[in-house]
């Protein structure tokens, strides 16, 4: 039986990640209950910036790429409640290159997508608000948005 | 004489004409012309190296006339060696005019020539047709040409790379030429052989200039072997294994001489461009050797891949093969895995049971080496080198680890047996005073990996369970526990204890495991309050984890912890998030005793203290705090959250309580003897009234709220349960002091989540209370900051939502909330459009509302006109909103046409009728617009009218209508 584009697609980005990943970033498959792997579900860690409020810590996203992917563009979450003015309450990310009527391509790939929402978390968007706390926090109020996140980043700490 | 970069811009002005103009065949050629004269005055100078970007300049151009005039301007290159030769023979005979520096010229004309065509991104069928009919039979002719200069020795270096320089390039586009022509192997035999050539002679790791050359053939085999294998033949690719693995090889040599010395230091590219070759050749033959492992050919393969695995042993810093390799051996591992039919056929064609045994234990043999190489490669380098390559480090033994998952998940319990005998024996060496702690580390890094992955689904988790036991028995813990916490290069190996005690909890969850909990405790508390915060932080998440996940184990311990707790409590330096994660442990551990007296207890004794170390600091404070002091007190708040979540109970417990414990819960807590609820109020009101200096604060009003609210749905009641006009009582006090618009949100987000709770039982007065007290008390506050009234709407959406009857017929919502609401629609931010959407959809849809609900509201909005109000306000500000908006609008239009279709087309028409927009919308438009709209009766349709009126009345077009 033939594996379908979807499949194709994300063995091949399982080979690219293992080739070429960005340094301090992880992104594996998921398991099964019989201990195979799921690669429509990966568990990802994403570092943030050195020199930035989000140093010192990576933080965890599952990425779910649908049957219909590249076609489709993944669904990144972080952990429910993730505080960042493009985070949805639920974890998803609102990003431009993760939205199907946007900037999505079906070239772009696990590498940029992780990198991008590097990217994000130290220069939110503030034109496209997900979460109502800490995009006004991000707007109006500077000190409780800079503790907030770095209150975060310890939960969040890296191990060493 | 121009200068060269006044030369450089006639050949630019060139290009430009070139580009943007449409030439004859005559201008074409004549232009040529003009261009081989600028190159044969540049080559004429005598200084062709300086003049070199003058002339890669021109024969850009020349390549821009052959992609746009091929019948015009047909073989360049021919034309080209004409031109250097000053002969019209054919190319084998020009090139053997070609004095040195021509050749070199030649070289760089064909290197250009691909090169600016893949750049440029040249894909026309004709032109790909013309380079494999013109131009690869003279780039053969050339080669066949160079390849008998080598063989008589007269090719010199320079000219060497800059042959192999055009071959690359050549190479790249024949391997990636993705049209009608396609290549063949025999179609560039030559091209290939040439660079074989370099392999013929030995290896000679001390020419330089040898080595520079062979880096580029490897790379050019590379590369033809990662993009197209199939234009090598199977001869040759047999001959490229042998050249590369076989015994006494040239691929030998190189191992011997360069890989596995310290050459490889100096030739990082050379190397590089070894192991990919190799890993591309490996990657190629993958399925025959994974099928092959018991005959020689394929075991001496393995073993030189195992030996650029291993580089002699080569620790991690002193590595760069080991990495690249694990990509080989996790695809060889995954060729097991993906393809196990294939193997049973394999075994069940063979019929032999003494080759499938021979073949798995092989196999297993093979795998265990590999992971023995990696165990050693990610041992801790000495500390002074550690902390230089610390973020390296880690990054590969990630990339390790997630190799060992692959092998974890093939040779399951083997390797896992595997790791544990390793760290015992070593676990024993160190009880006999042998230092092993990185053999240890590494282990326990791996088995910590393994477990996490693994653990999720209980069926594997159970598979671990006697490992777990074996570890645990040995002496583990008392060696880390001997270790000094200040030592720095013991921060690591720590660390990774820490880590694989928290993957470990599946194990201590168990009755057996549950033994260890105390040592575990022990050494994880010792840790917490050492002075090194990223090991204090990674033990309170241990801590926490393994409080939550065996608490019933953990009762017994209760009076330790507390003593522990209260220590945290009072230390300063103990960092808040650590404080909070262990008052949330003690309490989930606390929550888990049957006898609620016992429970009530530890939280008494938490909380009275937590209230007493703030009461006594906030005496201290005069009129503002330091930042110390602040973050103490916030710290101490977020203990008492941490209280609170972590005493409501999960669905585990109340799915076990019976009646009659459930029962005697609700009472206990409703009585609530120890007067815990008392305690939690006096600190909510300590420090919203009693503490000026940060009582505005947003993070103390939000740790306030969070407070409260982590009581609200609890089934049986609890000690956060305070009861409704408590929490009304609590939340007007709040906003009676409250003037910091930041932290009034927190408020209204407590109070929406009461209504949602609640509403069942709460009735018109307790709203009208609240209405009134916190709202209508406060509405200039309010007024002043459109996120505040946005808040003050959020919530009486929410009680429409829930129960309408609670508030439509009170006169504050009248006379306060929906003028506010009709005005709130003509906001420009988005998060407020979207909540006075939601108000009004609510409103006009009422959901929950019952017979006597609607006709309130229908009273509301056609007898006191607020409909008609709404309607204009709408029109008005849907029509001047910014494309990315209008989505909130539509929904209001759904609703009031869904809802009141005839009212909503007469105040549609008062409306729009007198608006001040574009003369072009005449009044014929106007009406049609109207008609439409109500045509649609609320349906998805309106959309498509609201928008098109919309782009009418603001001169646009839909970015979508191709028509535009």
């Amino acid at each position: 039986m033939s594996l379908s584009l979807c499949k194709v697609r994300l063995q091949e980005e399982r080979k690219q990640w293992r080739k070429d990943h960005p340094f301090g970033f992880y992104a594996r498959p998921k398991k099964t209950a019989d201990g195979t792997l799921d690669l429509t579900r990966w568990d990802a860690g994403i570092p943030g910036k050195s020199n930035s409020l989000w140093a010192e810590a990576t933080y965890p996203v599952t990425i779910t790429f649908s049957d219909e992917y590249p076609s489709k563009p993944p669904k990144v979450m972080f952990p429910p409640g993730f505080w960042h003015p493009n985070v949805y309450p639920s974890g998803t990310v609102c990003l431009s290159i993760l939205n199907e009527s946007q900037d999505w391509r079906p070239a772009i790939t696990l590498k940029q997508i992780v990198l991008g929402i590097q990217e994000l978390l130290t220069n939110p968007n503030p034109d496209s608000p997900a979460q109502e706390p800490a995009w006004k926090a991000f707007s109006k109020d500077r000190a409780t948005y800079e503790k907030k996140v770095k209150e975060q980043a310890k939960k969040y700490a890296n191990a060493t | 004489m121009p200068s060269r970069n006044c030369r450089y811009f006639g050949a630019l002005t060139y290009s430009v004409v070139i580009t943007n103009n449409k030439l004859e065949d005559s201008q074409v050629t004549d232009l040529v012309d003009l261009i081989y004269s600028h190159i044969q005055s540049l080559i004429n100078d005598g200084d062709v190296l300086g003049n070199n970007f003058v002339i890669q300049k021109l024969f850009s151009n020349l390549l821009l006339l052959y992609s746009k005039y091929l019948a015009a301007y047909p073989n360049p290159v021919l034309s080209f060696a004409q031109l250097l030769t000053k002969l019209s023979e054919q190319m084998p005979t020009l090139l053997r005019m070609l004095l040195p520096v021509q050749l070199e010229l030649l070289l760089i004309f064909f290197t250009t020539l691909v090169e600016d065509s893949f750049r440029s991104n040249v894909n026309s069928a004709a032109m790909h047709r013309s380079i494999f009919e013109d131009l690869i039979p003279r780039l053969i002719e050339l080669f066949q040409y160079l390849t008998l200069l080598r063989s008589q020795g007269h090719l010199l270096h320079d000219l060497t790379l800059h042959s192999l320089k055009c071959l690359s390039a050549w190479m790249s586009y024949i391997a990636n030429v993705n049209a009608e022509i396609r290549y063949e192997p025999q179609h560039i035999r030559i091209l290939k052989l040439y660079t074989f050539l370099f392999f013929e002679k030995n290896l000679n790791a001390e020419n330089d200039e040898y080595l520079d050359e062979v880096q580029l053939c490897l790379h050019i085999l590379g590369e033809v072997f990662e993009t197209n294998p199939n234009l090598f033949t199977l001869d040759e690719k047999q001959a490229i294994l042998g050249l590369l693995f076989d015994h006494a090889s040239w691929g030998h040599s190189f191992l011997m001489e360069i890989l596995l010395t310290d050459s490889r230091f100096e030739h990082e590219d050379l190397v590089n461009a070894f192991v990919d070759l190799a890993l591309y050749v490996l990657q190629h033959n993958m399925i025959r050797l994974s099928k092959t492992i018991l005959e020689p050919a394929s075991q001496s393969i393995l073993q030189i891949a195992m030996a650029m695995t291993d580089l002699d042993g080569a620790s991690f810093e002193n590595d760069q093969v080991s990495e690249r390799m694990l990509e080989f051996w996790e695809e060889f591992i995954n060729v097991y895995i993906d393809s196990g039919e294939v193997f049973e056929t394999l075994f069940e064609l063979r019929d032999d049971a003494e080759f499938k045994r021979s073949f798995e234990y092989q196999r297993s043999q093979i795998l265990q080496q590999v992971c023995r190489i990696y165990w050693k490669k990610i041992h801790i380098p000495a500390f002074g080198v550690f902390t230089t390559v610390k973020a390296e480090f880690n990054s590969y033994r990630r990339t390790v680890a997630d190799f060992f998952l692959v092998a974890y998940s093939f040779l399951k319990a083997d390797l896992y047996k595997l790791l544990c005998e390793a760290l015992l024996a070593n676990l024993k060496e160190a009880d006999q005073g042998n230092r092993c702690l990185e053999d240890v580390e590494a282990t326990l890094f791996l088995l910590y990996n393994i477990n996490d992955d693994a653990v999720y689904f209980e069926s594997q988790a159970n598979a671990l369970l006697p490992f777990s036991s074996v570890i645990m028995h040995s002496s583990m813990i008392q060696q880390f526990r001997s270790l000094k916490l200040d030592d720095p290069s013991n921060k690591l190996p720590l660390s990774t204890f820490i880590q694989y005690l928290s993957s470990n909890v599946f194990y201590f969850e168990t009755n057996e495991g549950s033994q260890y909990l105390g040592s575990v405790l022990d050494v994880i508390f010792l840790i917490i309050v050492s002075n090194d915060s990223s090991l204090s932080l990674l033990a309170s998440k241990t801590a926490t984890r393994i409080c939550e996940k065996c608490s019933r184990h953990l009762i017994q311990f209760l009076p330790n912890l507390e003593v522990i707790i209260l220590e945290m409590l009072k230390n300063y330096e103990i960092d808040g998030l650590i404080r909070l994660r262990m008052f949330n442990a003690y309490t989930v551990v606390a929550r888990t005793c049957t006898d609620e007296v016992q429970f009530a207890e530890a939280l008494y004794g938490m909380l009275s203290q937590v209230k007493d170390t703030a009461a006594s600091l906030l005496r201290s404070i005069e009129s503002s705090c330091s930042q110390v002091q602040e973050d103490y007190l916030t710290s101490l708040l977020s203990c008492v959250v941490g209280v609170a979540k972590g005493s409501s109970l999960t669905d585990d417990i109340t799915e076990v309580m019976s009646e009659e414990r459930s029962q005697f819960y609700r009472d206990y807590w409703h009585r609530d003897p120890m007067e815990i609820k008392s305690v939690v109020l006096s600190i909510i009101e300590l420090f919203m009234t009693e503490a000026p200096a940060i009582s505005d604060l947003p993070i103390i009003v939000e740790k306030c709220t969070l407070i409260v609210k982590a009581g609200f749905g609890e089934e049986f009641g609890g000690p956060f349960e305070f009861g409704q006009n408590t929490v009304i009582d609590l939340v007007q006090n709040m906003m009676s002091k409250l003037r910091n618009p930041n932290a009034v949100p927190h408020v209204f987000s407590l109070i929406e989540c009461f209504v949602g709770v609640e509403y069942r039982t709460l009735d018109r007065s307790q709203v009208e209370l609240l209405s009134t007290l916190v709202f209508a008390k406060n509405i200039d506050f309010l007024k002043s900051d459109p996120d505040l009234l946005k808040g003050a709407i959020d919530v009486f959406s929410k009680i429409i939502e829930c129960k309408p009857s609670l508030i439509i017929l009170s006169s504050f919502f009248n006379s306060t909330i929906l003028p506010c609401a009709v005005d709130g629609v003509q906001s420009n931010e988005q998060f407020i459009i979207k909540s006075i959407s939601k108000f009004w959809n609510n409103l006009l849809n009422l959901k929950k509302g019952s017979r006597e609900d609607q006709d309130i509201v229908q009273g509301l909005l056609i007898d006191l006109a607020w409909g008609q109000l709404l309607t204009n306000s709408l029109v008005v500000t849907f029509l001047k909103a910014p494309r990315s908006n209008l989505d909130h609008y539509y929904s209001i239009f759904r609703s009031l046409l869904g809802k009141y279709p005839v009212k909503f087309k007469q105040w549609l028409v008062v409306i729009v009728l007198l608006l001040e927009i574009s003369e072009s919308i005449g009044m014929k438009e106007r009406d049609l617009f109207i008609n439409q709209l109500v045509l649609t009766r609320g349906r998805r349709a309106a959309n498509d009218v609201l928008k098109a009126f919309w782009l009418k009345c603001n001169h646009l077009v839909e970015y979508n209508n191709q028509n535009f």
